[in-house]
Parts: C-alpha cells; structure tokens; sequence
C-alpha cells in the first residue's frame, strides 16, 4: 500500500489520526476506543441502572443514531429496556428522511421506536410557527417545545432516564457560551446527568457521548455503516455557537485536546462548587402539568401566543 | 487525484497529505472526514495520482 500510515497498536491501516492522544488507529482499536469511552462515561457517572427504562431521544441524526447503537449493545451486558423517541418538528425537506432513518436503525435492532410531531401535539408545525417570523427566533421556539414534548413522552411512556446525543464539541461549546454570557448556575447545572432542576417532574437526561468529539462520531457512523445524513437544519441560527464551534476547532487544531480540557475542568470545578437550592418550589403548569417557574409553562404561553 | 469535496468536484494537485489536502481546502480537520479509495484515512496518509479521494463535512446535525 501506498502512502499508508499504520495503527500504532497493530499492524493494520490506519483510518484515523487523534492528535490529542498522540495515535494513529485501525478500525478495530478506533470502534473499541469508542465503545470503551461510551462505557466509562456511563459508569463514571452512575447514568443508569440495571433494568431501567430508558429513552433515547432520537432524531435520526449521527450523534443519536450511534447513541442508539452503542446503547443496543450495552444492554447486552447491562440489562436495559430501550425506547427509542423521535420529536418530529415538522420541517419539510429536513426532518422527513432523518424520522424514517430513525424508524429504520430502531426496526434494525428491535427497538420500540415512537415518533410525536409537533403538529399533532401542539397544532403547529415549525413550518407554520416560522411563518412570517424572523429566522432568529426559531431555536428558541424550537427548543422550548422540544423539551417540553420530550419530557412528556418519557413520562407518559413510563421512561426513567433519557438519553440525548450531545458530544464533547457540543458541551465543551455550552460551557464555555455559559460563562461567556456569565451564567453560572446555569453552568453548575448543566453536566453528564440531569442538567435540568431535580424535580419528579423531569425525567433525568443523560449524555454517555459526552467525551466523544463530534468528528469521531461521524467517522463511528461511517465505519460501523450506520446511515447519516449529513444536512443543516434550514432555520439553524444560532450566531453565538457557531462562532464558539469555529473558534473552538482552531484551538483544538493547535493545541489538541483543548476540548477534553474544557470539559474536565469543569468538571472538576463541578465537585467543589454545589450550585445553590432554587429559589423558589416548582410549581406545575395549569394547562397541561409540566413543571415550570410560573403558573403557565414556556410551552403553554408560546401556543397561546400562536392560537 | 480524483477529489469530491461534498459531492462536487473539485481539482488539486496530488502527492500531499490528508491534512495538507484539508488545510488547503481551507477546512478545519475538526469538522471533516477524509476518505481515500472509500476508506477513511489518517492525516499523515500520502495521496497518490491515482487515488479516488472524498471530503465530507461532517459537522451539522445532532
Ligand atoms: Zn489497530
Ligand atoms: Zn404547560
């Protein structure tokens, strides 16, 4: 072979190169050095326990759809009972093929897969909230009905523990945009388990792929011929993290490992620095129940503004 | 070589590396998957005349 470089732990070809570990690995030891790190996050931080329910909140997306994976395979040593949840916001051209992926990965490893659409849960699409509306307001809505639909599902289908897809690029750039925008109870909030307010009315969220970059999941995808489809969301506006990401790759580049650093600092200042008790109880929405800071949730007012 | 950078064809000279091949892209290695002859490949990897090579993007979606 020409031109090739090797895995510095066997002889085979190598198909990638992790700077800031100082190797270069082969299929096998690259899947392997994924797996492990799934794992060890997971246990690291006591994400689940042995016959639980839990949710993975699937979008059909690369990130998700490896979560998927790689918790199929955990529950082969660690009895688990998965469900597969896919919020289907009702963006046409984006979300379709990526909720038929998820419906197929799921059928694939014998999943349950349930799929909830804004449309029929709200009465608007994202299509028809974003009528008229300038693109910048579209994450924020987008996320509040995210997040409130997801925590129904999962209380509604029983779920103890949701799992979510986000990588070390996505938390290292959420801790880093919390203290650029000096948040820090935000910040003590935010980790590997939880990250919302501990309350019976949240089912608790969990991120196992949180020290994995979001490269090495791409490349897992690839490797492991799970399928993906590489598209933009055509309302993704969110200047302030775009920014962060572009920056935060040109650190990395330079001085590789600069993710890993930023999330474990954290972390570390996370052991030493409990946030304080939330002011007030929570009180639960006089619409539909969810738990909230007033007397009708984010969710409820974003649909009456919309009636 | 024969490049696609996301499905489009572009022209580069061969006898560069991956990751000389990224930077003259002008992308960040942190957001891209070099594949040669299909399979990805590490950045020190030579690219020769005759090799098929495939840039993808992989940052977006979640
Ligand atoms: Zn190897
Ligand atoms: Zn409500």
């Amino acid at each position: 072979m020409d031109g090739g470089i090797f895995c510095s732990f066997c002889k085979s070809e190598a198909v990638v190169t992790l700077a800031y570990a100082n190797s270069c690995m082969c299929k096998k030891h690259f899947c392997e050095y994924v797996e492990k790190r799934f794992r060890r996050t997971v246990r690291e931080f006591s994400m689940l326990k042995k016959g639980e329910l839990v949710g993975i909140g699937l979008s059909g997306g690369k990130d998700s759809s490896v979560l998927l994976h790689l918790m199929h395979s955990l529950s082969k040593s660690l009895p688990l009972r998965l469900v597969a949840i896919t919020i289907d916001e009702g963006i046409k051209g984006y979300r379709p093929p990526t909720v038929k992926i998820a419906r197929q990965e799921a059928k694939k490893l014998g999943i349950m897969h349930k799929t909830y659409s804004f449309a029929s849960v709200y009465g608007y699409s994202m299509d028809s909230v974003m009528k008229g509306k300038p693109q910048e307001a579209a994450c924020s809505y987008c996320g509040v009905f995210r997040r409130h639909l997801l925590n129904k599902a999962c209380k509604e289908l029983g779920v103890q523990k949701l799992a979510i897809g986000h990588n070390l690029d996505d938390v290292s750039q959420t801790v880093l945009m919390n203290i650029m925008r000096n948040e820090p109870m935000r910040l003590l909030r935010f980790g590997g388990v939880a990250g919302i307010i501990e309350d019976e009315g949240f089912v608790p969220r969990i991120k196992p792929l949180m020290r994995i970059p979001e490269r090495e999941i791409g490349l897992y995808a690839i490797l492991k011929g799970i399928p993906i489809k590489f598209q933009e969301c055509p309302y993704a506006y969110t200047a302030m993290r775009q920014t962060v990401r572009a920056q935060l790759n040109e650190m990395e580049e330079k001085y590789p490992g600069t993710k890993f650093r930023i999330l474990n600092s954290f972390l570390e200042i996370k052991k030493i620095a409990k946030p304080p008790p939330p002011k007030e109880r929570l009180k639960y929405c006089e619409k539909c129940g969810e738990p909230t800071n007033s007397k009708i949730c984010a969710c409820c007012k974003l649909v009456e503004k919309l009636d | 070589m024969a490049l696609m950078v996301n499905g489009k064809k572009r022209k580069m000279t061969s006898g560069i590396t991956c990751a000389q091949l990224v930077k003259k892209l002008s992308l960040s290695r942190e957001e891209c998957i070099v594949k040669v002859n299909g399979k990805p490949a590490a950045d020190g990897r030579k690219i020769g005349a005759k090799d098929k090579v495939d840039v993808i993007t992989i940052v977006f979606g979640g």
